[in-house]
């Protein structure tokens, strides 16, 4: 197993690079991890926004209105100029802003105008305006219903308040198998593609470019060893690389997640269907590195890899937000299967026989994927040791 | 200098690798955002499948659900009628998203926190006001009539026509529904008029990040110029030619080029994908001019490292523009506000959030004051980058080569 | 031309050039013969004032040399050990580039270019980028580059370092015709047999110090060895060699393997004194070859180890 050795030495040799590039990739996802479990949560809440109203009209309606969204919400009214509403927006002091134009009742009721408003920037900005809009719409519509029964602007108003007072009871059913802390590592497990793509990308090539030079595979075609062994033992050094990685950001999960992880019900499917991942990212990787030498144009290709797999395929945008053509161009991909089975795992406790056979289908794809992957890089290095 | 200029220009735009960075990832990048972000904002929601549990009889709650499936095509939600244990139990597998109890005051049970339970709830809350109005109403139209009617004597106390009042009832809540509207009151703008994507910071971030891989370039050049970096560098220094000069020419060209490359994203993200940026062009141009300039010196600095091989100063350039783009919101588009609010320093020195930053107040708050005060920062930034580039590339004689 | 006194340059620990001195005349080939890792390499860099150096001085043209001394470095050309191009330009945009360093006159470098494609025979190559070369055309762009601007004062820094003997035997006679031309030219390498056939002068270094020089006659004459004469399938007795090591003007022989080898010193006739005695014993023998002293044997002399160690 000599070439064997021989990878095991460049490897050894660029351990350095691995903690650098490793260290990089590890910090940048553990910080989208952090800012991502910052805004999400298991438990359900109605979001409460700060919101900027600018009363133009200062009749009972819209200070009804106001109050509508005081119900369930902080109303802010002291700060008017838009300066210091772009101020006070961009820091997100201010979620909001509502701006109530004069003669507002008229203009509303009669279809002439509409409320303007602006709304603050996140990622789910669109979602946690949602209940905002609703309530608005729901005070006018319930103030035109009470106005157009006969109802005085006061009267209008008191009731539409009630009205718009009206909440729903919700209740959320946690699985008792399942742990209510499973949202921080099911984040640490989601972000992982990331780490991993983008540290055998960059790791993989400048160990296989000492390989891939063309007087190296001369020399190396002309010896004794067959090319498709000599290939399998490299594939082999690489793969085994790949497993203390992959050992290694396993017990930094432990050692950070602790007992919530060791008692989840699911962390043997974790656990393998990580390795299913660590497996298909190697054999990117190596594919990446058989086809591409120069150190600069690998270091695109990575970064296309890594970032766009981790966009299209639920990574660092939730899959529940990709839209069904987006998905089905995913399905290619073999992160997506990832992801679908690690959503599973997270949001189910002792699963159903399907949910289990979803999960080892997501996880044969993935094998599959990366023999075939690997299959087409040993095809290729072996049709370009035959040319040189 | 013209001659130096010349080639240096004929050897940048000829090196396709250098020139991927700055000049085709950004675009590739934008476009996969686009269609990520694009269809996360223009999600069409699936039917969502409910259990209904009758607990206590609500004729109106069940036909106002029975109202929401009425659409043959992609009705909003699906309801199963079922006991309440098989009910958990499908909650559990994931068969439905929530379970409505029918009660006189009816509940939602959920699994999870996620869009569609918000639809579960929107749909609850609004039959809630729906019927509190409504009952309110009906109420106030019932002890209407009764006093008409008692006062113009035509019905004795105690002994109501009840298909009369239930005909006038059914015809004043058809009348009440109708002044319902179904459309929004409101519209959404923003300060400056423009249309707001809530991934905006992602793709101001990526401009930043565009801006950055200028370093790419600057780092190639740096190690055709320096004698203890390549013997091309060390033939150079040789030559007659002042070292200030091919400085100042490799400088010229490799910020020009990667300038051109900017202006091509902003083009491909405005015209082709559509980003609502506004028509604020002198703003965005010299924002990116900045960037550039800061972007090429750091790839310089970098590049002008004698002792360390190739890969190694790559990875550098890689690590730390990646790193700045991700704190700057390139990734998660709230890091640069949680950054902002936690530890606002960090988004001061990172030379990516300042071209967000920028961005933000010319295309989406119209805040010429804080966009003066980026332009400051940056001009500082670039002026500093220069002067350490400059001098750690200026060394005309080394320890080694 | 070029006077070096005194120069010292340490890199941290190791003695890289020790107390070197070196003058170089103009209209020479100066040739600067070493092992690898003598400090030839390192004591061209810092003629170029390309490294710092701890003491001494360095002149070239009379004037100190620094990194500003443009008006110096107009009048030099240097041919890197390593070949210095750019990969993404062809051979006439390579050339053109570098000569524009020198010259300013469009017209006049265009006339340089050409001259300078001729002299090295690139040109049906003119059009191709240096990764479609081989490495004997590569080098030849690696010296067009550097001798483009016709300079009065040449560097050549192991030009011929994995070249063909086609290329190597162009290359030399190239170099040659430059001195005709008036260039004086530095030229450093391990290969004595390139240093003896082109150079008309030779420093030969060892551990950062000049340990000889002079031209090729002058350094032969410093070392004892006249003769080197060898004889193959030879047998000899112990007693044999013994009377062989009495001989007049030997001083040195080695049997193994029936082979001899006597080294001589400078007398005549050493060949045929051997010869007759071995006749006069009746032994038999092979082949004869008699050689005169070469670099090696000088700096085998001087220090104790052959040149190629």
């Amino acid at each position: 197993m000599t070439v064997f050795k021989g990878y095991m030495i460049i490897i050894k040799r660029n351990l350095a690079f691995l903690f650098l590039y490793g260290g990089i990739f590890f910090s940048i996802m553990m910080g989208v991890q952090g800012a991502a479990t910052k805004t999400d949560t298991a438990v359900y809440e109605k979001t409460n926004l700060n919101i900027a109203v600018i009363d133009e009209d200062g009749s009972a309606f819209s200070k009804g209105m106001a109050e509508a969204l005081d119900k369930e919400h902080t109303i802010i009214t002291d700060v008017t100029e838009q300066r210091d509403l772009a101020e006070e927006l961009y820091y997100w002091r201010v979620d909001y802003v509502l701006r109530i134009p004069e003669n507002a009742e008229a203009l509303l009721l009669d279809g002439d105008a509409a409320l303007e408003v602006v709304k603050g920037v996140s990622s789910d900005g669109a979602y946690r305006s949602v209940y905002a809009d609703m309530q608005v719409d729901s005070y006018v519509n319930a103030y035109r219903v009470y106005r157009n029964a006969g109802m005085d602007m006061e009267e209008a108003v008191e009731q539409a308040l009630q009205v718009a007072g009206k909440q729903a009871e919700i209740r959320v059913r946690e699985s008792a198998e399942h742990n209510d802390k499973g949202i921080l590592y099911h984040f640490y497990f989601r972000y992982l593609p990331f780490v991993l793509l983008y540290t055998f990308c960059y790791i993989f090539p400048l160990v296989l470019k000492n390989f891939n030079r063309r007087e190296m595979e001369r020399r190396m075609n002309s010896s004794g060893i067959p090319s498709l062994w000599q290939s399998l033992q490299g594939s082999l050094a690489l793969f085994l690389f790949c497993g203390g990685l992959y050992l290694l950001l396993m017990l930094l999960a432990v050692v950070l997640y602790r007992g919530d992880l060791l008692q989840d019900v699911n962390l043997g499917y974790y656990l393998l269907n990580a390795a299913c991942l660590t497996l298909v990212s190697a054999s990117i990787s190596y594919l990446i590195g058989t086809c591409v030498k120069n150190e600069l144009a690998v270091n695109g290709i990575a970064n296309i890899v890594a970032l766009g797999m981790s966009f299209l395929c639920g990574v660092l945008v939730d899959m529940e937000l990709l839209g069904s053509g987006v998905r089905m161009v995913a399905q290619f991909l073999p992160v997506y299967w990832y992801e679908t089975a690690n959503i599973t795992l997270y949001e189910f406790g002792s699963m159903t026989m399907e949910q289990r056979n979803s999960v080892w289908l997501s996880i044969g794809i993935q094998l599959a994927m990366a023999v075939s992957i690997l299959c087409i890089a040993l095809i290729i290095k072996k049709k370009r040791v035959k040319e040189a | 200098m013209r001659h130096i200029i010349f080639y240096q220009f004929l050897n940048t735009l000829r090196n396709r690798v250098a020139l991927f960075w700055p000049a085709i990832f950004p675009l590739v990048l934008g476009t996969l955002f686009s269609i990520t972000f694009g269809s996360a904002e223009n999600i069409e929601l699936e039917t969502i499948p409910v259990a209904l549990v009758e607990q206590e009889e609500n004729i109106a709650f069940s036909a106002f659900i029975d109202t929401m499936q009425e659409e043959e095509e992609n009705p909003v939600i699906k309801t199963v009628n079922m006991e309440e244990k098989a009910a958990l139990e499908a909650l559990e597998t994931g068969e439905v998203t929530g379970i409505y109890y029918i009660a006189e005051t009816p509940s939602l049970t959920i699994r999870k926190n996620s869009i569609e339970a918000t639809v579960l709830d929107g749909v609850l809350s609004t039959y809630l006001k729906y019927e509190t109005m409504m009952t309110d109403l009906v109420e106030r139209e019932l002890a209407g009539y009764a006093s008409e009617q008692l006062s113009s004597g035509q019905m004795p106390e105690g002994s109501p026509d009840i298909s009369v009042m239930q005909q006038t009832i059914e015809e004043y809540i058809e009348e009440a529904m109708e002044d319902i509207e179904e459309t929004s009151y409101i519209t959404e703008v923003t300060l400056s008029g423009e249309r707001l994507s809530a991934n905006m910071n992602c793709f101001f971030g990526l401009i930043g990040m565009a801006c950055m891989f200028g370093c790419f370039m600057g780092m190639q050049a740096a190690m055709e110029l320096q004698a203890n970096t390549s013997s091309l560098g060390a033939r150079r220094c040789v030559s007659p030619a002042r070292k200030s000069m091919q400085i100042v020419a490799v400088f010229v060209v490799n910020v020009t080029v990667a300038y051109l490359c900017n202006i091509l994203l902003l083009l491909y993200l405005k015209f082709i994908l559509g980003m609502g940026f506004g028509d604020h062009w002198g703003g965005m141009l010299l924002t990116c001019a900045f960037g550039c300039i800061i972007g090429v010196c750091m790839g310089i600095t970098i590049g002008s490292i004698g002792k360390l091989p190739m890969a190694a100063k790559v990875g550098l350039n890689v690590g730390i523009t990646l790193s700045l783009s991700f704190l700057a919101g390139l990734m998660v588009s709230e890091m640069k506000n949680i950054i902002d609010i936690n530890c606002p320093i960090v988004n001061r020195l990172n030379p990516v959030a300042v071209i967000s930053d920028a961005f933000y107040c010319l295309c989406v708050y119209n805040d010429p004051v804080r966009y003066r005060n980026d332009l400051l920062l940056m001009a500082l930034y670039s002026l500093g980058f220069l002067v350490v580039s400059y001098c750690v590339i200026r060394r005309e004689r080394y320890d080694s080569i | 031309m070029i006077e070096i006194s005194n120069l010292v340059k340490r890199y941290g620990e190791t003695l890289a050039l020790d107390h070197l001195n070196l003058s170089v005349q103009p209209g020479e080939v100066f040739g600067l013969l070493g092992p690898n890792g003598s400090g030839k390499t390192t004591a061209i860099n810092c003629m170029l004032a390309l490294l710092k150096y701890d003491k001494g001085e360095i002149r070239i043209f009379g004037e100190e040399m620094q990194p500003d001394s443009y008006e110096s470095k107009r009048k030099i050309g240097v041919v890197m050990q390593e070949v210095a191009v750019f990969d993404q330009m062809n051979v006439r945009e390579n050339i053109d580039f570098f000569c524009g360093l020198y010259e300013k006159n469009k017209t006049v470098r265009k006339k340089l270019v050409e001259e300078a494609i001729q002299f090295t025979g690139l040109e049906e190559h003119v059009k191709k980028k240096p990764k479609q070369l081989s490495g004997g055309l590569l080098r030849r762009l690696n010296i067009a580059c550097g001798i483009a601007h016709k300079p009065e004062l040449i560097f050549m820094d192991e030009p011929t370092v994995a070249v063909d003997p086609q290329s190597r035997n162009k290359i030399l006679e190239g170099i040659l015709e430059l001195n005709r031309q008036g260039s004086t030219i530095v030229y450093t390498s391990h290969y004595m047999e390139e240093v003896e056939q082109i150079c008309s002068r030779i420093a030969i270094m060892d551990h950062g110090r000049c340990i000889a020089s002079g031209t090729k006659e002058e350094l032969k004459n410093m070392i004892k060895t006249g003769e080197t004469i060898t004889i193959e399938a030879v047998v000899l007795s112990e007693e044999q060699v013994k009377h062989i090591r009495s001989m007049e003007n030997v001083y040195e022989v080695h049997y193994s393997d029936e082979t001899l080898v006597i080294r001589c010193g400078k007398g005549r006739h050493n060949l045929i004194h051997v010869l007759h005695d071995l006749q006069e014993q009746k032994t038999t023998f092979g082949r004869v070859f008699s050689e005169l002293p070469t670099l090696n044997d000088v700096f085998l002399e001087i220090t104790g180890k052959q040149l190629r160690d």
